[in-house]
């Protein structure tokens, strides 16, 4: 995996100077809040519903035991004692206090983790797949152009005031494990007739208020064209999204308004104008630098079945159950990919205790070459698993409450802090998912379920993705209660989709029993196991549903 | 309004011109881009002094090109901290249209965006009065950047690792 | 009439505080609660100097109810507000309300 070189180092700690002076001319008072927000933001730092909130940026997912460690630390020493993963991969800490700030940013600098541009309107965390590198479906390994992209737009003296937030993930499978199209730049990596790596280059995607799947500006880029065809778009972006009001102000109302065609062709321009040889050469040299830092580790060379994996996976249903839900298949044979869930029943999705995070790092070191990844399913994955290992790390994940075994099945919610922490949110999401989680704890009927992703934020803003869950909650105030809204037909896959509304909000008290009969119509009718939920809610509508949830739920 | 160029405080030789104030004699004045690319532009062209010209953030910096060899100075004005529209107009100035002459900042600019204006390439700032105490520039700066906009005395790592220094290392 | 308090966020630590007699606390039990539209406009008076004086960011009034002299939040919002996450009873004010902010589930 990547490694930070001295130059890297010298960056993050010029950074970290640079903020701890706006702290401490903050609290003498030179800066007025209006003026320190920009910059406390731009640093990961956001004043919350009870206190600060501390976002870190893992880029594109990947995550040494060392700097868990440090995580694990900097939740002690200064936090509760945990963290919370998001859907784009970062960690937040909820209780940092300003005044320590500064400290704890160098602490994590020492391992080469920052907080830089995790907020603020500027290209954010570069997300992608968390299986990136591994996945056996995969093409190239995507996260050098990752790597690249964080460098590039660090501290980008052009794009660190846009008009709104600027999101960027890239997939380089067919699968599309990282929602390319639900943001601004999707980016899919590909090889091209001539055996050569290309990029689709989409933009526009996004969710919010006006959610809308991203378009394809480009079908075909030459990979190494990469920064100054993302520069052009930026640029467009840049001097032509509106900035009269906030919620018009993404990438994607730009792109709507003036239409896909006079978007391209203001991108092309821009991009045939300002292409800078020397820029594009010198990304080149770069790229390969940072693509031998991700050379894999040294796997074994190991026969792709393990005979004693099989008989355990033959005689303990437990363990059984454990590989068909948390294990995907890895490029290398003999190995796999260990999901780790951070969902266990009761459990606030995405919370991980210090104490979870040490033992996690310490079985990364011994299972997984000391590797581990966030999902933007705000799960954890080990992603150099032996086959033959996998039981061991399975019996103490278990140990360590992290072996549930419900990855992409209905308890595997994703859900944004909602009002427990946030200070946007307008409800509460955790108390709704885990109260969901408790009814369909039954781990027999999740499998039944199949594959499922429900996905709930606690408003608008859609942190929590509920647009693209297979059902999607959004969380409202009506008449001064929380309300719940529900959304069917969204995916989250390479065939992304909107959500629609089923209809009138939910109680608190009732959206449990609506997802239920949801869920029960499913059951009922679906034909066979292999027709999934997403697939069902396709064929026969949002409308269909209406009747068989509404009746049954308000007349309880 | 205090102006801040190549490391000090220095006066502005330049007259700023209201779009309803008369050329007159002055040696050095700047117009509105509107005032330039309006009926009266040909008029103000033939304008005997150095000419200059302020641009809004709004403003496309494109139509600028025809006169560039005429003009001595640009001014970017900020409308507010946020709009960050005029980091590009300096970058499409700089590169695209490779503009040489002054690139002066003004409006509503911080200290804290110091460098992020020195590598778009401005070399002269207009601080609003009751910034000036806390222009601190040197303070605030990170004195490194990935990208190769080696521009306003910040070094690119990329340049470094790869051995295209043009500047010595750090 | 509808009765109001003040609460900002502590500049230092970002935790949740209410106007007292004495200052800043972070129970609301003793806040100050104001009963007319002047004593509102007082109570703000004395949130901005404390902005002023670094003290405290963002200010606001919340309107409340008072039972046996005891400040409660009218609304969910800030009932959680001034006690902590729902969803760590462990991390909640112990001297916030004992409020059941719960979601009946
Ligand atoms: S979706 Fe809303 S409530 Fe949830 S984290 Fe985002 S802003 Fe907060």
């Amino acid at each position: 995996m990547y490694r930070y070189d001295s130059y890297d180092e010298a960056f993050v700690r010029a950074r970290v100077a640079q903020f701890r002076d706006q702290v401490r001319r903050r609290l003498a008072g030179e800066l007025t809040e209006e003026e320190f927000r920009p910059h406390r933001l731009m640093n990961g730092l956001y004043l919350q519903l009870h206190a600060y909130m501390l976002r870190v940026a893992i880029p594109y997912g990947t995550l040494s035991s060392r700097q868990l460690r440090r995580l694990a630390e900097v939740a002690d020493r200064w936090d509760r004692g945990y963290g919370h993963f998001t859907t784009r991969q970062n960690i937040q800490f909820n209780w940092p206090r300003l005044e320590d700030v500064p400290d704890i940013l160098e602490a994590l600098a020492e391992v080469g983790l920052h907080g830089i541009q995790t907020s603020g309107n500027c290209i954010r965390n570069i997300t992608t797949d968390a299986y990136a590198g591994v996945a056996a479906d995969e093409v190239a390994d995507p996260r050098p152009f990752c790597e690249l992209l964080r460098q590039w737009s660090s501290l980008h003296p052009e794009f660190s005031f846009l008009p709104r937030k600027f999101k960027i993930a890239v997939s380089a499978s067919p699968h599309d494990r990282a929602a390319i199209r639900a943001h601004d730049i999707g980016l899919r990596l590909y090889r091209d007739d001539a055996g050569e790596l290309a990029f689709e280059v989409l933009a526009g995607g996004g969710l919010g208020r006006t959610p809308m799947i991203a378009k394809t500006v480009r079908e075909h880029l030459p990979a190494r064209q990469l920064l100054p065809y993302v520069e052009a778009i930026l640029r467009v972006y840049n001097r032509f999204g509106r900035r009269d009001h906030k919620f018009k102000s993404r990438i994607k109302i730009l792109v709507h308004e003036i239409g896909l065609d006079a978007f391209r062709a203001a991108v092309e321009e821009e991009y045939a104008r300002s292409l800078d040889p020397e820029d594009v050469e010198l990304a080149a040299l770069e790229l390969e630098r940072i693509e031998e830092l991700f050379a894999p580790p040294p796997y074994e060379e190991l026969p792709a079945r393990d005979p004693l994996h099989e008989r355990r996976l033959a005689e303990e249903p437990a363990f059984a159950r454990f590989a068909r839900t948390n294990l995907r298949p890895h490029r290398v044979p003999g190995y796999a990919i260990v999901d780790v869930s951070l969902k266990p029943v009761g459990g606030i999705p995405g919370d991980v205790t210090s104490d979870q995070m040490r033992r996690l790092a310490d079985l990364a070191d011994r299972f997984s070459f000391g590797e581990l990844r966030t999902t933007h399913t705000q799960n954890l994955a080990l992603p150099h698993v032996r086959l033959r290992d996998v039981h061991s790390l399975w019996e103490l994940l278990e140990e360590a409450g992290l072996g549930t075994p419900n990855i992409g099945l209905v308890t595997d919610i994703v859900c944004c802090p909602g009002l427990d922490y946030c200070a946007l949110a307008t409800a509460r999401s955790i108390p709704i998912a885990r109260a969901l989680a408790r009814r369909f704890a039954e781990l027999d009927a999740q499998e039944r379920i199949g594959p499922l992703s429900i996905r709930m934020s606690g408003c608008i803003n859609a942190c929590g993705q509920h647009h693209i869950g297979h059902i999607g909650i959004l969380g409202l105030e009506k008449r001064g209660e929380e309300s719940y809204q529900i959304t069917l037909g969204g995916r989250p896959d390479e065939r992304t989709a909107i959500g629609r509304i089923l209809g009138p909000g939910f109680s608190a008290s009732e959206v449990v029993d609506a997802v239920e009969a949801v869920l029960r119509f499913y059951l009922e009718g679906r034909n066979g196991p292999q027709e999934t939920f997403a697939d069902f809610v396709e064929r026969v509508g949002v409308e269909t549903f209406r009747e068989v949830v509404y009746a049954p739920v308000r007349a309880r | 309004m205090p102006l801040f160029a190549h490391g000090r405080w220095v006066e502005d030789p330049w007259r700023h011109l209201a779009d309803d104030e008369p050329l007159g004699d002055v040696a050095s004045v700047t117009v509105s881009l509107n005032r330039l690319l309006g009926p009266e532009g040909p008029a103000v062209l033939a304008h005997p002094g150095r000419l200059g010209v302020r641009l809004a953030t709004e403003d496309r910096v494109e139509s600028l090109e025809p006169f560039l060899c005429r003009l001595g100075l640009i001014v970017v004005v900020f409308a507010n901290f946020a709009d960050g529209r005029g980091f590009s107009t300096a970058r499409i100035l700089r590169r695209r249209l490779a503009w040489r002459g002054e690139l002066r900042a003004a409006g509503r600019i911080f200290v804290d965006q110091y460098s992020f204006l020195r590598r778009c390439g401005f070399d002269s700032f207009e601080v609003p009065d009751e910034r000036v105490a806390s222009w601190h520039p040197d303070n605030v700066a990170i004195p490194l950047a990935y990208r190769t906009d080696s521009e306003g005395g910040v070094a690119s790592i990329w340049r470094l690792r790869h051995n295209r220094c043009r500047e010595p290392r750090p | 009439m509808s009765l109001f308090i003040l609460t900002a966020n502590r500049l230092r630590d970002g935790r949740v505080v209410f106007l007292t007699a004495h200052g800043w606390e972070e129970s609301l039990r003793t806040a100050i609660v104001a009963a007319t539209e002047a004593e509102q406009r007082a109570l703000e008076a004395l949130g901005a100097q404390s902005v002023a004086m670094c003290e405290v960011v963002d200010p606001y009034l919340v309107e409340v109810e008072v039972e046996n002299g005891v400040p409660s939040p009218l609304h969910y919002r800030e009932r959680i507000r001034a006690s902590g996450p729902t969803v760590r009873p462990d991390l909640a004010r112990r001297d916030g309300i004992p409020e059941d902010c719960r979601v009946s589930l």
